[in-house]
């Protein structure tokens, strides 16, 4: 039961949220412009990092917002996302 | 009523027999208050404030269980959690398997029997294995049982029978449970003097302290112990403690509550056994702590000697214990077998108590100077570099041979019916492993400490390996107030005064693994609860399990219900020993929760009940229950009607005539779990294109549009209708299972990859109940129930949406539809749900208006091919193959899923595409899944070119009719297909999958 | 030496002291023919097919901790073949096959014990879904069966409905069997050995070499050692290890936990599972009952487990099974999982020479004798049996995936 630290609502159990995904799996800008490979490795690939990883989780359970967090896939340690990563 | 009886084992008579293992005055056990039980059958009386198994030994029992391989006699080894052989069957209302008798408090009328035996623990026909031990040593099984032929499942079915321990009941104890949420500053795990004093120094520093100590009262091992503080006994010090921390506000303490598991940011559950005036049986606590004091103490191990299970054998600290805590005598002669100081102490306790002590058996050279007067006081004779060689006696101990190297080597035997034993003591470092840190040896003690703490924890006291009493209070102090401290509560004085203690020497261990074996076939028990020996741990490391891990798994070691506690450590110090390794590098295997075993009942709390998930109800699901309704679980966690039947109607007769109804009359059904999201702000119709894969920039005011969304992958996600209430309010609906589903991908779209767009969404699913009337007398009846708006053809068109009052109620009526017939959907407030219902079946009364459930509404879809994302469009179809190429806007550069539906139309080839079917028996439904199959390949792959997504029999058509996704289906109109269902073939004709006015004259009429 | 009867009996008047190890604890040689990064079922198993069926014996299992110390020690032993896409029925019924005869092969008992799997179906919706499975599966010959409630009742005398869902039929799976899980990898060790495969444990894959021509070797924490074919069996690692090979493997790592209760007399011969809650029991041989769900609800590499997962699966078991309200609750424990995107294996070539890869099989223990073989045979001949075609890398690249999740929660 990992605690989340909710810029909004403050530190709350990992249940009242869903897992979002790696920020740095952004949606490209132009998928238009992406060959078929190079879509497929977006859609089908995720960073899958081992260790320290920004994050994002929908506080569904709570104030509703998408926030930005760093968790430690490895130890599930959290701690609160650097501010240029938020989109709080 | 008691007689007194002076044989050690009672005799078969019926009666209540008196204790005769009690000692007159000592232990905390409460003389006036006799409890009656019954153990196998036979009646006892205890106190209260013994446990069943205190009880079991002040009765003089002997024999409490058999092993779980060998079935060899056990007797009660310890005196709390760590407890192997005491396991018990509790009997009659609390039938209950596996209970440890050390920790179970006695109760009145309490019924056990012992498990693992038949026909009973003294006769045991299963001990026939010990005398076969020879070819049943660990691992045989992989080795054989494979004659003939692959006969495990034969043999397995053999071999499971005796295996396991008690039994599980017959029906539930209908004990109730909760779930108790808590946050403090500082948890302290164990009242024990190192926990009284953490819970002390951080309580007094004004932090909220919840300490939590798994027996009936506080004090750890001081309740059985003859240590002095401050001139008293220790004891008076734990009262005057637990005094003081009752009394603070902020303390909270729980008795009987064990720290079961340690997980992520300091996440603790804590078990607590009969709450004070509750109702409840157990109570989880689920704990967020900012600071954790470990107290845990520590367990003290056996050592490793032929026989080491004979019961009588007992930990030297635990026969201390029965006698001083519970008043009992564990044996009357006794010898003490150890390697380490400790024991010295626990020799004089058991003096002191009137057992007759003739001789420590010390592995060391050396013995604790300090005791040397005091012992030789009492005739205790001190046999140094001894060991024992023989345990004589079948069921019971009954002398003991020693070996002496001083003594050249012969052996003398001593008479005794108790033998004290200790191997050491093992930190108890399960929760700090399970937190995440990595216990270290340390040879000091011969065991495993605490390595660094991963969070914010520390340990103190015995379970660091720190086990003088002074060390222990001074360790409990300063954790205290240093995890005080940490949360920011640091004006605190020193916390509490260290009181004096008596002296205690160092422990001064010979690390000891084995004892010599006097014969090959001598046994040496580490394992007791698994019949794990010596021998066992050193044939695995001769085939190659060398491992921790690996000899775990090979020969069962700690994997029993006691997970290790009293094994663990000798089996890795045995491990070094046979590989020449230090132990520290052979290391623990991981620990994991829960530290001792939970019920299911505690487990599930009141999640055992409706509670688990919880359903939810829309205004109108009373009267469907009221009126036949079948109600069924249709996504989202809302139960509605699949059919509405009348009374001696089939579901098949119940859906037929709500289906008929629609096509020539007129239906009604609750629409409500439909999900809903309002949309606001400047950038919605951007987002909506992006979202959708049709163009929403030309949606007046007072209309709704039908649109598709897809995942980014291609794969449908939802689809649905959405209304332009006003300039910039959009009401976009959806299914109802995916409801939630699809507020996450917008969200997420709006939040993380778009958050320059001005859009806003609100779910508003349980704000509004839907209800829709259709059929062609639709119109009817929505005039009949005073529909305050010109609701013709020509006023109000198809996919309009207005604002008025129906029933005078103020609604939103909108023609859109499910069914394909002519449809009026009407949305009112929740709270008006039930009235508008009712007004629409009074109002259409004379049309036979009839409630149809969502089974009908799933066959009226399929007549019209209306595609359902999850049945007709699943991981293969894209929007095109499911037919509803119609949706996509091909003049928009992006929108989700436009990339992959381009990347398919890249790569062509052949496309599983929807088609109807009519089966060549107009009777026969073909069911869901079934494939389509090309008879001309023999290739097993190529062969299921398709599948029925569902079938139906269409009352309308009166025949079969189904959807099927067909590989390349839409070039194979006409075709005859064959479909391969519930084990047989059948034929059908592909066609067009709209089956019922395929022109949409009806829905737009 | 023969595992039978006799050598136990003769062993056991020798009391034991003759046994050799079950597999020799290898040295890395300098260069081997054929490496294998894994040393669980898949791995093991795979050196022990090259070495038996295609005679490449010159062949190295590198482990980095304790043989079958990753998701073959973490599985809960069931083998099933209850799918819904032709093409994950027809390799998952192949793989069910293909452990009855792995004792004998062996010669070391992993403890076939067919118990069959009922599938609790909880509402009316999941037994008109279950006919799909039973159609598609009928079809590759796997025999799945609808049973109604009064069979249901029959086969379970004491499941208690309703709770909060109610039960209205079942799946009967008849063919689902159990293995235990440890032996598997231990019966490959020791029959592999014999073959003269050399097993290397602790010895960690560290970087993983090429020249222009593909594979020519790994570099591990006992040094580089050589070689021009490289197979991966490794879960929870996957993407990681192959990314040494400038691989990317579309993978994710998820946590499926489990536990057990304590031990107790036989009262459950059959696998269940509750499809209502997503969850699903036996009874070991040992007597505990072991338990599960689907994944956790997100990524970690962590093996320690949560408190919620148990407290539900436990819940749910009480909602069929209100009589085992005192059964307690042992252990838990965590495996890692490597995930793809449609929930399906990948054993496959690479897009580097020489090295291939047997990964995601996401609960691959089921497979672990087919797998093994396919995985064997695509190193040895350098192209994939059609039963795997499907199987490949490549489909990540065309997006023809086999979605099984995508639909009707696969257990």
């Amino acid at each position: 039961m990992i605690q989340i630290d909710c810029p909004y609502c403050g530190k709350r159990n990992e249940d009242e949220f869903v897992y979002g995904g790696d920020t740095g799996h952004r949606r490209p800008e132009d998928p238009a412009g992406l060959s078929d490979a190079e879509w497929c490795e977006y859609i089908y690939s995720v960073p899958n990092t081992r260790g320290w990883a920004n994050e994002t989780w929908w506080h569904v359970r709570g104030c509703n917002r998408w926030i930005t967090i760093q968790r430690n896939a490895e130890s599930n340690e959290v701690r609160p996302a650097s501010q240029n990563e938020s989109h709080g | 009523m008691q007689k007194v009886t002076r044989c050690v084992q009672p005799r078969r008579t019926k009666v209540m027999v008196e204790s005769t293992f009690r000692l007159d005055a000592a232990g905390r056990v409460d003389r006036s208050h006799k409890l009656a039980f019954k153990f196998n059958d036979r009646k006892y009386v205890g106190y209260a404030g013994d446990t069943l198994a205190s009880a079991l030994l002040a009765n003089g029992v002997s024999i409490v269980g058999r092993s779980f391989k060998y079935h060899r006699p056990r007797g009660i080894m310890s005196a709390g959690i760590e407890e192997t052989n005491a396991i018990v069957q509790l009997l009659g209302d609390a039938e209950e398997p596996n209970v440890t008798a050390t920790t179970l408090p006695l109760y009145e009328g309490l019924e056990a029997r012992s498990v693992n035996a038949w026909p009973s623990v003294n006769v045991d026909v299963g001990s026939i294995n010990n005398f076969f031990h020879r070819f049943i040593p660990a691992g045989f099984y992989y080795k054989t049982f494979m004659w003939p032929g692959n006969r495990w499942d034969w043999y397995g079915r053999a071999i499971r029978k005796v295996a396991g321990w008690g039994t599980a009941p017959r029906k539930p104890a209908g004990g109730r449970y909760e779930h108790r949420y808590h946050h403090c500053d500082v948890l302290v795990v164990g009242a024990g003097p190192t926990g009284l004093a953490a819970a002390l120094s951080a309580g007094r520093s004004g932090a909220r302290v919840l300490l939590v100590d798994n027996q009936t009262e506080a004090g750890g091992g001081l309740l059985g112990s003859s240590a002095v503080i401050d001139g008293s006994p220790a004891i008076a010090w734990v009262a005057d403690s637990v005094q003081e921390i009752d009394a603070m506000p902020n303390v909270v303490r729980l008795a009987e509550a064990s720290a079961t598991g340690y997980y992520d940011q300091n996440y603790l559950t804590i078990l607590e056994r009969r709450p004070d005036k509750s109702w409840v049986k157990e109570r989880l606590w689920k704990v967020r702590a900012r600071q954790v004091v470990l107290a845990t103490g520590a367990i003290e191990r056996p050592l490793t000697f032929a026989d080491n299970d004979r019961p009588g054998v007992m930990l030297a600290s635990a026969a201390s214990n029965y006698c001083l805590r519970f008043g009992v005598m564990p044996g009357r002669t006794a010898v003490v077998f150890t390697n380490n100081n400790g024991s010295y102490q626990h020799a004089l306790e058991l003096a002191d108590s009137g057992i007759e002590v003739k001789a420590i058996v010390d592995l060391r050279a050396q013995a604790d100077a300090g005791a040397c007067a005091a012992l030789a006081a009492r005739n205790i004779e001190i046999l140094p570099r001894s060991r024992i060689a023989r345990v004589k006696g079948a069921g019971r101990v009954s002398a003991v041979d020693v070996i002496s190297s001083n003594g050249g080597n012969k052996r003398r035997r001593i008479r005794c019916d108790l033998l004290a034993v200790s191997g050491g003591w093992n930190p108890n470092v399960q929760l700090h492993s399970q937190s995440g840190g990595r216990p270290e040896y340390n040879a000091d003690i011969a065991s495993f400490v605490p390595g660094t703490s991963p969070q914010d924890e520390m340990s103190a006291g015995a379970c660091r390996g720190q086990f003088r009493l002074s060390t222990c209070l001074e360790e409990g102090r300063d954790a205290g107030l240093r995890a005080a401290s940490a949360c920011g509560f640091d004006e605190c004085d020193e916390g509490i005064a260290l009181p004096a203690c008596s002296p205690e020497p160092d422990l001064d261990i010979l690390a000891t693994w084995e004892v010599t074996l006097p014969k090959k076939s001598s046994r040496a028990f580490l394992d007791f609860n698994n019949d794990v020996t010596s021998k066992d741990i050193r044939l695995a490391v001769r085939e190659g399990y060398r491992s921790v891990e690996l000899v775990k798994r090979y020969t069962t070691a700690g994997m029993g219900i006691d997970q290790g506690k009293t094994g663990n450590v000798n089996i890795i110090g045995l491990l070094a020993e046979i590989t020449d390794t230090a132990p520290g590098s052979v290391g623990t295997t991981s620990f994991r929760p829960a530290y001792s075993p939970i019920s299911f009942g505690a487990m599930a709390g009141t999640d055992s009940t409706d509670l688990i998930m919880p359903w939810r109800r829309t205004p109108v699901t009373d009267w469907f229950i009221a009126n036949g309704g079948h109600l069924d679980e249709t996504g989202a966690l809302f139960r509605r009607p699949l059919f509405i039947a009348k009374p001696g109607e089939t579901a098949g007769d119940a859906i037929n005539r709500e289906a008929l109804a629609v096509r020539n009359g007129v239906g009604i059904y609750d629409g409500t779990p439909l999900g809903k999201i309002s949309i606001k702000g400047p950038d919605t119709v951007t987002f909506l294109d992006r979202v959708y894969t049709n163009s929403w920039g030309k949606l007046p005011v007072g209309r709704c549009k039908f649109g598709y969304m897809l995942h980014d992958d291609g794969r449908l996600l939802d689809d649905g209708v959405t209304f332009r209430l006003s300039e910039d309010h959009y009401l976009m609906s959806t299914g109802s299972g995916v409801a939630e589903v699809v507020l996450k991908h917008l969200e997420k779209l709006l939040h993380c990859e778009w958050p320059d767009l001005d859009v806003y969404l609100t779910p508003v699913t349980d704000q509004w109940a839907v209800l829709c009337v259709c059929g062609p007398k639709a119109r009817e009846v929505m005039l009949a129930a005073n529909t305050d708006i010109d609701v013709s053809r020509e006023a109000f068109k198809f996919l309009d949406t207005r604002f008025c009052r129906v029933a005078g109620i103020d609604a939103r009526v909108s023609r859109v539809t499910y069914t394909g017939e002519l449809s009026f959907e009407i949305v009112v407030a929740s709270r008006h749900g039930r009235r508008l219902w009712d007004a629409l079946l009074s109002a259409g009364e004379k049309y036979d208006i009839t409630p149809v459930g969502s089974d009908t509404s799933m066959l009226l879809r399929t007549e019209k091919a209306f595609i359902a994302a999850g049945l007709e469009g699943d991981g293969y179809a894209n929007i095109h193959d499911v037919g509803m190429g119609w949706v996509v806007a091909d003049d928009k550069t992006d929108f989700i899923g436009k990339r992959s539906t381009m990347r398919d139309l890249n790569i062509g080839g052949p496309r599983p595409e929807i088609v109807g079917l009519l089966p060549t028996e107009k009777d026969f439904v073909p069911s869901k899944g079934s494939p389509i199959i090309d008879t001309d390949t023999a290739d097993e792959a190529q062969r299921m070119i398709g599948m029925v997504t569902i079938g139906f029999h269409s009352p309308n058509l009166n025949r079969s009719i189904a959807l099927a996704q067909l590989r390349d289906g839409r070039s194979r109109m006409g075709d005859t297909v064959t479909l391969f269902t519930k084990k047989r073939l059948a034929t059908a004709q592909v066609c067009n999958p709209v089956f019922i006015d395929p022109d949409g004259e009806r829905m737009r009429s | 030496m023969k595992y039978s009867a006799r050598t136990l009996a003769l062993q056991a008047l020798r009391n034991h002291r003759g046994w050799p190890a079950a597999w020799r604890h290898a040295a890395p040689k300098k260069s081997y023919d054929v490496i294998i990064i894994g040393g669980g079922g898949h791995g093991l198993g795979a050196a022990f097919y090259l070495a038996s069926q295609h005679g490449i014996s010159n062949v190295a299992v590198l482990e980095k901790g304790w043989l079958g110390g990753g998701n073959t020690a973490r599985n809960t032993m069931t083998i099933r073949d209850n799918f819904l896409y032709p093409e994950n029925v027809r390799f998952h019924h192949a793989a069910v096959n293909a452990w009855h005869s792995l004792s004998d092969e062996l010669n070391f008992n992993i403890m076939l014990s067919k118990r069959g799997m009922i599938t609790i179906l909880m509402s009316d919706r999941d037994l008109s879904d279950a006919h799909r499975m039973v159609n598609t599966t009928a079809l590759f010959g796997a025999e799945h069966r609808v049973i109604d409630l009064d069979e249901l009742q029959q086969r379970l005398p004491m499941i208690a409905t309703p709770g909060r869902l109610p039960v209205v039929g079942g799946i009967y799976h008849p063919n689902v069997v159990l293995a235990r899980h440890d032996a598997v990898a231990w019966g490959y060790a020791r029959a592999a050995s014999n073959l003269g495969v050399d097993i290397i444990e602790n010895c960690e894959v560290t970087d993983i070499l090429q020249d222009d021509r593909g594979v020519t070797g790994v570099e591990t924490s006992l040094g580089r050692i050589q070689t021009r074919k490289l197979g991966m069996a490794v879960a929870g690692h996957g993407k990681r290890v192959a990314a040494m090979a400038g691989v990317n493997l579309p993978i994710e790592t998820i946590p499926l936990q489990a536990l057990v209760s304590t031990p107790i007399k036989p009262v459950l011969d059959n696998v269940l599972v509750l499809r209502g809650f997503n969850t699903y029991f036996m009874q070991s041989d040992k007597g505990e009952l072991v338990m599960g769900a689907g994944t956790d609800p997100y990524p970690s590499y962590s093996q320690r487990g949560t408190p919620q997962i148990p407290e539900a699966i436990i819940a749910a078991i009480l909602q069929v099974f209100p009589m085992f309200e005192r059964m307690k609750f042992l252990r838990q424990w965590a495996g890692a999982l490597d995930i793809t995107y449609d929930n399906t294996p990948i054993i496959s070539k690479t897009p580097v020479a020489g090295f291939y890869v047997d990964v995601a099989g996401s609960g691959g223990f089921k497979t672990t004798p087919l797998a093994a073989r396919l995985h064997a045979s695509l190193i040895a001949n350098d192209r994939p049996d059609p039963i795997i075609e499907a199987y490949s890398l490549e489909r990540f690249g065309s997006g023809r995936l086999i979605l099984e999740r995508a639909s009707y929660g696969n257990r």
